[in-house]
């Protein structure tokens, strides 16, 4: 998306009543804009061109810890890359944290593989696991969420 | 990139799980530190592939990388790894190439797998094939040969690991300075799967083509079978 069609689609945002436009472009094609005037939501997703033939890809990881965002109270972490995600660091051992579990600030809650480097995911909020949105072993995109945390008061 | 001399121990669980344990205890260790172990009790693979160790049999070691990189150029570490072994073997006259993203093959068959770990520093964990003999790599599940099947010669694995050292700090030191793309040349010289059709990954995430190359960041790139150009970030590759 250039910049004079992504200022056209602010500007139609601004010109509409809803409250929040997230579009998520396909997974290889990394294209995600996310408008939010801080109230309930309502996310639109739509595709902003015809699939290329050379279909580049989303970075898989560009920052060193995952990037969080309030939604009704409470942290989604969400995947720094591209990988495979898991919840144990071996299938032997239990899972770095399961639903109901309370972890600290830095805490490690699940490892991110991409390209045989299993990277472990710290969180920079402590709190309440209140959901975990993945399954072991699954595939999971650049952004997409993972857990829900209820942050300590 | 220079490697401190070795710490060996006789026998560890496995050397990338106590050194990331170290870690997490807060040990004080040097960027470039060297675990060695002669037997690992429950050394392992990508997840949960074991790697078997007897004492003296095959070299089993991790190393320790202090020094920060970007996600993107980290990703293509065991890449520089994998080239570092490759070198080394052919420095003993045995031919051998690489397999995306990290393993290193002999005639189609595996030599050396390569594991690592990003936590508070990244642990890079190398197991290499020295003296398993044919019976030993008929009773892995994949095929397997050795640094013995392949010479004849036995050798000592704290040798093999000085030597390994010299190219593994000529490779990562190199991928250091300049990330993937000073790999590309000799990656693409030496990978087993350049211009392959193969199967990468599992289930639902499993995907097939043919392999064009690498991207910028040494992540896979298939043309599928409906034409389309596709980024693989993760799994292994069959075929």
């Amino acid at each position: 998306m250039n910049e004079g069609k992504l200022r056209k689609l602010i500007q139609l945002f601004q010109d509409s009543d809803i409250d929040e436009l997230e579009v998520q472009h396909s997974f290889w094609r990394g294209t995600r804009i996310r408008l939010s005037r801080g109230h309930a939501s309502t996310t639109i997703a739509a595709p902003l061109a015809p699939p290329a033939a050379v279909a580049p890809s989303a970075p898989p990881a560009t920052a060193v810890t995952p990037v969080e965002k309030i939604d009704d109270g409470l942290h989604e972490v969400l995947s720094p890359m591209v990988g495979t995600f898991y919840r144990a660091s071996s299938p032997e051992i239990d899972p770095f944290v399961r639903e109901g579990a309370h972890i600290d600030n830095g805490q490690t809650v699940c490892i991110i593989e991409a390209m045989k480097i299993m990277n472990e995911i710290p969180t920079d909020v402590g709190g309440e696991i209140v959901e975990i949105l993945v399954d072991n072993a699954q595939a999971v995109e650049y952004n997409q969420p993972l857990f829900k945390i209820r942050p300590s008061s | 990139m220079k490697f401190q001399i070795p710490q060996w121990h006789d026998e560890l669980p496995s050397t990338n799980t106590t050194l990331s344990e170290w870690l997490h205890e807060g040990r004080e260790l040097p960027d470039g530190f060297v675990l060695a172990a002669r037997a690992q009790t429950a050394g392992r693979g990508r997840y949960e592939r074991r790697w078997l160790t007897q004492p003296g049999r095959n070299l089993t070691f991790s190393m320790l990388l202090r020094s920060a990189a970007p996600n993107m150029q980290l990703l293509s570490l065991p890449m520089a790894a994998a080239l570092g072994v490759a070198t080394f073997l052919e420095e003993k006259d045995v031919a051998a190439q690489t397999k995306w993203p990290n393993d290193v093959l002999v005639n189609g068959r595996k030599i050396c797998g390569i594991l690592a770990q990003r936590g508070q520093a990244v642990v890079l964990g190398i197991g290499l094939n020295v003296n398993m003999d044919t019976d030993e790599a008929a009773a892995i599940d994949r095929p397997a040969t050795s640094l013995r099947i392949e010479t004849g010669n036995e050798c000592a694995v704290e040798d093999v690991l000085d030597g390994l050292l010299l190219h593994l700090g000529e490779w990562i030191g190199r991928w250091q300075a300049g990330g993937f793309a000073v790999l590309r040349e000799t990656w693409e010289a030496r990978c087993a799967n350049m211009g392959q059709y193969v199967e990468v990954g599992e289930d639902a995430d499993r995907c097939t083509g043919v392999v064009l190359g690498f991207g910028a960041a040494g992540q896979l790139l298939l043309r599928e079978d409906d034409g389309m150009q596709r980024e693989v970030w993760a799994g292994d590759v069959d075929g």
